[in-house]
């Protein structure tokens, strides 16, 4: 019965709501509004139920439906032009403590990253992953999610430190 | 903001980050995208999904008819367990204890006095306890000083013959006492046994009371009055002593009950029959919130588009929503139907 199906969903992603919504603000930030994708995510994953493996990992079954659907955004996106700046744009939400604004600061300087640094990174770090789990989602051996993971960082570090050298002198 | 904010930092405080959107808010968007989101038969001219509502009514009519037959089944299953081993003969007895009084309308002393009064149950073929009469004693004990210093008192038990109350109604008369009685007996013991006796003086009056409609075990009453040293009569009363000797064959019946409880562990399965009760209503809660959730957004919905319907389509929309409603009607009977079946088959299996 779909109300029993709907039920076992949102049994299933009450308790990782957080780390999903964290995922796709890193994740979808300067691409997409990060609820769209959340909301659009859902209701693939809802249609799709019957192909998750295993209750736990519901996670990264949401996180592998987010990153296609994000894919699928950019490619429909590729003909036209990407204006970097509408990154700023595309923040939906308020910068209102300095702990926002500087993960604010965070996913902005992902989103300067290619996109599959971006992710590794995000699954990584933001959303805890571990490097198996992350080959899995995306596709991809150990050894090259250990370099992207090591080459996403050093690029990273220089943009952060690019970012907060141009906030500094434009404060100054 | 620092310059000397470094990765790390930065990862730590976007993983403790508290979410931006509630879960509350996701779920109802959630739930109100999925409704939109299911096929319509009418999404190409630009309405709500109707077929929706379709789907939506008979998801909430299975929903109330199951949850029904969850609880029902719950029931039936909780009677079955408790009586099918039980093996009792067809004429097993239950006592309960009941309170009677005495009244004196000539003092103002009313004394309550325990005594044992009979529920009689049966149990039919397929062992299902099932009340068949209850009947009421209602004998008035002594009042305080009552005990027979002088006077008479009389016996009645299941063999009392016919002349033995005809002597203690001459008797009675004798002292002014009006005792009626109507008995029957069946091969010399008493099955039917309704008697009065009543003494009335200075507009003072005291009366017993007894009336036994069903065949009994056993009995003994013991009835008769006091008389003071003129000759008056000063109380009626009635003792049920013997059938305390009831009690104790009733006693073992309710031990063997409680063997009974014991040993098919009947208790753990009430409780167990509790708790899923509470799981259920839980369940039902939920559920009606989620469908009270998809109410209020398919009734936006619905809102919404007729306001942008064009008047013209209104009749054809009309008659496809009546076409519907009927399929509608008949799927629903359909899944009665089945619903009925399969308890009449749970049922059969039950018994």
């Amino acid at each position: 019965m779909s109300i029993k199906r709907q039920k076992y969903f949102l049994n299933l992603y009450e308790p990782i709501h957080e780390r999903f919504d964290r995922f796709c603000r890193a994740r979808a930030y300067g691409e997409m509004d990060a609820q769209d994708l959340m909301n659009e995510t859902l209701m693939v994953a809802f249609e799709k139920l019957d192909e998750l493996k295993s209750d736990k990992a519901f996670f990264s079954f949401l996180c592998g439906i987010s990153i296609r659907i994000l894919s699928n955004a950019a490619r429909k996106k590729q003909a036209s032009f990407k204006d970097l700046g509408a990154a700023e744009n595309l923040s939906d939400y308020s910068i209102e403590t300095e702990k926002n604004f500087e993960v604010e600061m965070l996913h902005k300087c992902l989103s300067k990253l290619p996109d599959i640094q971006r992710e590794c990174i995000i699954l990584f770090e933001i959303s805890g992953f571990s490097i198996n789990e992350i080959a899995t989602i995306q596709n991809s051996s150990i050894s090259a999610i250990k370099q992207r993971l090591r080459r996403g960082r050093e690029r990273l570090e220089e943009i952060l430190k690019f970012e907060v050298s141009y906030k500094v002198e434009g404060a100054l | 903001m620092s310059e000397s904010l470094n990765l790390n930092q930065l990862f730590e405080a976007a993983k403790v980050e508290p979410a931006q959107v509630s879960y509350e808010e996701t779920k109802k968007i959630f739930l109100k995208s999925s409704i939109l989101a299911t096929g319509s038969f009418l999404a190409s001219k630009g309405l709500l999904k109707l077929f929706t509502v379709n789907k939506w009514i008979i998801m909430i009519s299975a929903t109330t008819i199951t949850t029904g037959g969850i609880i029902t089944a719950s029931l039936l299953g909780s009677t079955t367990t408790e009586n099918s081993p039980v093996d009792l003969n067809n004429n097993s007895t239950f006592t309960q204890e009941h309170i009677i009084s005495v009244e004196d309308s000539a003092s103002e002393t009313i004394i309550f006095h325990p005594i044992q009064i009979e529920d009689t149950n049966t149990l039919n073929d397929n062992h299902f306890p099932e009340l068949v009469t209850s009947k009421e004693s209602i004998a008035p004990l002594s009042s305080v000083d009552s005990l027979p210093l002088q006077g008479s008192t009389y016996t009645i038990t299941r063999t009392t013959p016919k002349s033995e109350f005809d002597k203690i109604a001459n008797n009675a008369e004798e002292v002014g006492i009006d005792f009626r009685y109507n008995v029957h007996w069946n091969n010399g013991k008493i099955t039917r046994m309704s008697l009065i006796m009543k003494y009335t003086e200075d507009g003072n009056s005291q009366h017993v009371n007894i009336v036994s409609n069903n065949d009994l075990t056993e009995f003994n009453y013991q009835l008769g009055w006091n008389i003071d040293k003129e000759g008056k009569v000063t109380t009626i009363y009635c003792e049920a002593e013997e059938i305390e000797a009831e009690t104790g064959h009733i006693q073992i019946l309710l031990d063997e009950m409680e063997l009974i409880v014991n040993a098919f562990d009947l208790k753990t399965k009430m409780q167990g029959l509790d708790t899923m009760a509470l799981e259920i209503r839980l369940e039902i809660e939920e559920e009606l919130e989620i469908i009270r959730l998809q109410t209020r957004a398919l009734s936006e919905q619905i809102n919404d588009e007729l306001e942008e319907a064009k008047e013209e389509e209104l009749p054809e929309i009309k008659a496809e929503i009546e076409e519907h409603l009927q399929e509608l009607e008949e799927e629903l009977q359909e899944l009665e139907e089945e619903i009925e079946a399969a308890f009449e088959e749970e049922e059969e299996e039950q018994q």
